[in-house]
């Protein structure tokens, strides 16, 4: 993608004033899109994005400067301009490329260009058929279809020299219940870092049903009650809790600078010992894995929490020279336009023993969530809020009737500690997790869980 | 790098049979810095440019870009425009000729640009320091941060059409946490200017760390319907949320909450919403929309009756209107859609102390989160946890936490009952939007 003595030159030229660590981030990706609305196709944009970042340390000072300008004279200036603005004593007098056997755990079978525009089109005319003919209810259907590949080339001056390729496709279904005035969504986003070969092994048909059930019943279901009470938090998606309420509290992005409730805590007891958690970058194809991060290094399986015991942050290099740690193939990043940070890749709650239905029998009375929407955390107080795309009451140990507009809102230390049972069905879904390195795919999973106790924000007034 | 002749990319495009065709250029340049503990930790410089070409063959129009800008791209962009032009199904494409006036503004701000980085560095080191002088409880600053943005736009057609404009803009970011004993705070401001001599870093500082400190102690409260106060910033957020579904678009497609509700009362008398293109240091301040057609300022909601919806030229065509210039495109790399520019809801004249002074008994909501996911932009329900203070009798009388606020947004506007004069601009993200302090009859909120 760039040559290597250019790299090279770059590196070198970045240390001009003394920085101890410099790293080239070049990306070259591809991005397709096509939007479908009630089965029209509405758009679809096609491009490339091209640029480079260079990043320099001086000891935990850093400085990011990027462009597209891929010129000599200007990749050159560029590095000089950013090397200015940091001082130090480095020296580095010689850099060799160490280039080892690559990575490579996500075989991609169909490659995305291969298809045409229209083979698209035919996946997403299935998709809205199936979500608009499940029920009369149904009065509009959208679906995105995504893909991206991104190659990209990291070296730095301690002689990483990487280059690899990231596939993914995601399609998008969202189908919308009208009944009088009131409308209500359902949402199913299938994706993987896979070719199109993912959509010979998913049934997109069935995913668009699923959206079109859950509009349906979340328009005929009343408002949530408020107020504390059990939760029952299903698998696949449901996973948001953990990585909303404390994934990103073990970030080393807010662990160096301490601002996160769980810095200076490893070896403690931070969650019921019912909760082992993992983040895991090498699940072959999964939405958040990569074969290295952002930052060169190789990606792996930490666990995170044992047994209720925490074990381990994810770190990125800067970061981890302010904790003094190895990073763990945590570095990640949207694009060139973002300098790395620590970042979750395909993060779960570990399967435990309990069934599904003997979760809900043990539940007299609760909320059950059957399907997460998104959340927010703020990271320095532990503090989060989800939706629940779909939920229902418990009674007397069964799902009972649907209800809508409820949000869970707690602290992330109090609920790890109040997980009081946890199901056997692990199941991931695939999200975009937004932060200061900006949007990266994020997988997110577990079991069935079930939190003794979570604030319910709702409509209706308690009934207990 | 080499610069693209948008004439030999016409030249080009005419051989595939297109029939109108319009090139769309964007240039970045911006700065941001971050200090932690008086040293920068982070300094970033991006220099960013790239290109859209739009053409229509057939009434349909296709899209592609490229950062990478060389004779290969071109090749690529007018093969991917003509791929994604044979899938369209909508054949009421437009490319447009051209308004026949354009206001003249100047969003740039020439003095900012001469700014040198030093003083940016030394301005927030003092922000930090500032913050640590107002209270020893504050631990940790964790955010502190100064960014600055220029950006050039340009729009070629093929029938002649050349429009070009820069905007600029500076802030600060403060974000900090405060602790006393085991129990951890945060608060956070900023200040969004052109003129960096405006910065004012103690003010920033007090009031971020003000906020703080005013939380330690917070509880939840029973749950039931409160008169509510939500402050500029919580009410800019939800207006910022919904206001999506005022584009043209999202009522044809049936996804708007303001649907079949064109000339009616949306919202109390008080209220005026104002969408203003020319509003002077707004982030989306732009003599021209992204199809080219001249903005204009128009009151969206008038005391309190829609007035119009958002439109572009697709959608002002189908609703036989013409387009009120609200065509947007998030960067070259997205598709043109529809959005507010500068929106704000009009202040009042009633002091910040006299909406508090008028509860009786209710809640001051100072934030709330999760609105990219507990906020549904298509029903106008919104369920979202929050904080702030409780007032009795007319005083502010403990910190809250870990309640939500749920409701409808048509219902909140309808029931605005008072209406502040304390305006602020939010930071921009997707639009820019403002507002003053409103306080609502009634809201439900849960707790414990």
């Amino acid at each position: 993608m760039l040559d290597k003595g250019l790299v090279e030159d770059v590196i070198f030229a970045a240390l001009a004033s003394g920085g101890d660590f410099a790293e080239v981030f070049v990306e070259n990706s591809y991005n397709n899109a096509i939007k479908m609305v009630s089965g029209e196709v509405e758009e679809a944009i096609t491009g490339n994005d091209y640029g480079i970042g260079i990043r320099i340390f001086s000891g935990t000072n850093a400085v990011y400067a990027f462009t597209n300008n891929d010129s000599r004279d200007n990749l050159l200036k560029v590095a000089g301009e950013a090397a200015r603005t940091l001082q130090g004593n480095f020296e580095l007098n010689t850099l060799n490329f160490i280039t080892g056997q690559p990575i490579n755990r996500h075989p991609i079978l169909v490659d995305l260009r291969s298809k045409t525009q229209q083979d698209k089109v035919e996946l997403l005319k299935k998709a809205n058929r199936s979500a608009k003919s499940y029920d009369d209810l149904i009065s509009q259907v959208l679906v995105n279809y995504l893909e991206n590949i991104q190659q990209v080339l990291i070296a730095n001056s301690e002689g990483a020299f990487v280059e690899d390729e990231r596939v993914r496709t995601r399609t998008m279904i969202q189908a919308v219940a009208s009944r009088g005035n009131e409308k209500q969504t359902g949402f199913h986003g299938p994706g993987a870092q896979m070719g199109f070969e993912l959509y010979d092994k998913i049934d997109i048909e069935e995913y668009a049903r699923e959206a079109a059930r859950m509009a349906v019943t979340m328009i005929k279901a009343d408002f949530a009650p408020g107020g504390k009470m059990p939760v029952v938090i299903d698998n696949e998606f449901g996973g948001v809790i953990f990585h909303e309420a404390c994934g990103h509290g073990l970030e080393a992005t807010s662990v160096a600078k301490k601002t996160s409730i769980y810095a200076d805590k490893l070896g403690e007891q931070i969650a019921s010992q019912l909760v082992t958690a993992i983040d895991d970058g090498t699940i072959p194809n999964g939405w958040g894995s990569q074969n290295y991060d952002d930052e060169a290094v190789p990606m792996e399986k930490k666990v995170l929490i044992e047994k209720g015991v925490l074990k381990s942050y994810m770190v990125d290099r800067l970061n981890g020279r302010r904790m003094g740690s190895n990073p763990t193939g945590s570095g990640r990043r949207q694009s060139y336009r973002y300098a790395p940070t620590s970042r979750m890749t395909n993060t779960y709650i570990a399967a435990g023993n309990s069934s599904p239905e003997e979760i809900i029998s043990a539940t007299e009375y609760g909320l059950y969530a059957r399907c997460m929407g998104g959340g927010s955390v703020n990271p320095a107080t532990g503090e989060f809020n989800f939706s629940v795309r779909e939920g229902y009451l418990i009674r007397d140990g069964k799902i009972a009737e649907p209800v809508r507009g409820a949000t869970l809102i707690g602290k992330g230390s109090d609920v790890l500690k109040k997980i009081d049972l946890v199901g056997n069905n692990l199941g991931f879904g695939e999200g975009m997790c937004g932060s200061i390195s900006g949007s990266v795919p994020a997988g997110i999973g577990q079991p069935m869980i079930r939190v003794s106790e979570l604030t319910v924000g709702g409509r209706k007034e308690s009934e207990q | 790098m080499m610069e693209l002749s948008s004439q030999e990319l016409f030249a080009r495009g005419d051989n595939y049979g297109f029939n109108r065709m319009e090139l769309y250029r964007e240039k970045t340049r911006s700065l941001s810095l971050r200090v932690f503990n008086q040293e920068v930790d982070h300094y970033g410089i991006a220099e960013n440019q790239g290109m859209a070409l739009r053409a229509l063959h057939g009434g349909k129009i296709g899209y592609a870009y490229s950062e990478k800008i060389d004779q290969a791209s071109m090749a690529n962009l007018l093969e991917q425009v003509q791929d994604n032009i044979r899938i369209i199904s909508n054949s009421k494409g437009e490319i447009f000729s051209g308004s026949e006036e354009y206001q003249t503004i100047n969003p740039y701000s020439a003095q900012l640009v001469g700014i040198k980085p030093e003083k940016k560095i030394e301005l927030v080191k003092r922000l930090e320091q500032a913050a640590f002088n107002r209270d020893e409880r504050v631990a940790t600053v964790n955010y502190c941060l100064y960014s600055d943005l220029e950006i050039e736009k340009e729009i070629k057609n093929s029938m002649g059409l050349e429009l070009n404009y820069a905007n600029n803009l500076a802030y600060l970011y403060l974000s900090v946490v405060a602790k006393e004993g085991e129990e951890i705070r945060t608060g956070s401001h900023f200040m969004l200017t052109q003129d960096f001599s405006e910065f004012d870093v103690v003010k920033i500082a007090n009031q971020a760390v003000d906020e703080a400190v005013s939380l330690f102690g917070a509880s939840s409260l029973p749950s039931g319907n409160y008169p509510v106060i939500l402050r500029y910033d919580v009410i800019a957020d939800l207006l910022a949320t919904f206001a999506t579904t005022l584009s043209a678009e999202s009522v044809q497609k049936g996804l708007s909450l303001f649907q079949g509700k064109l000339d009616q009362a949306v919202a109390a008398e008080n209220v005026t919403i104002v969408d203003d293109p020319f509003f002077s240091g707004g982030a989306m301040t732009a003599p021209f929309d992204a199809e080219g057609v001249a903005t204009r300022k128009k009151k969206v909601i008038e005391q309190g009756r829609l007035t119009t919806y958002l439109h572009n030229l697709k959608t002002a065509r189908q609703d036989g209107v013409e387009s009120t210039g609200n065509a947007f495109r998030g960067s070259y790399k997205g598709f043109i859609d529809i959005a507010p520019t500068n929106m704000y809801i009009e202040p009042g004249d009633i002091a910040y102390q006299e909406l508090i002074a008028s509860l009786e008994r209710g809640i001051v909501i100072i934030n709330v989160q999760g609105l990219h996911s507990g906020a549904n932009p298509v029903s106008g329900d919104f369920s979202l946890g929050a904080y702030g203070y409780l007032v009795e009798d007319g005083k502010i009388i403990r910190p809250v936490d870990q309640i939500t606020i749920a409701g409808n947004f048509l219902e909140v506007l309808k029931r605005i009952e008072l209406v502040g004069d304390d305006f602020v601009m939010s930071l921009p993200g997707a639009g820019h939007f403002g507002a003053p302090s409103v306080m609502i009859k009634k809201l439900a909120v849960a707790g414990e």
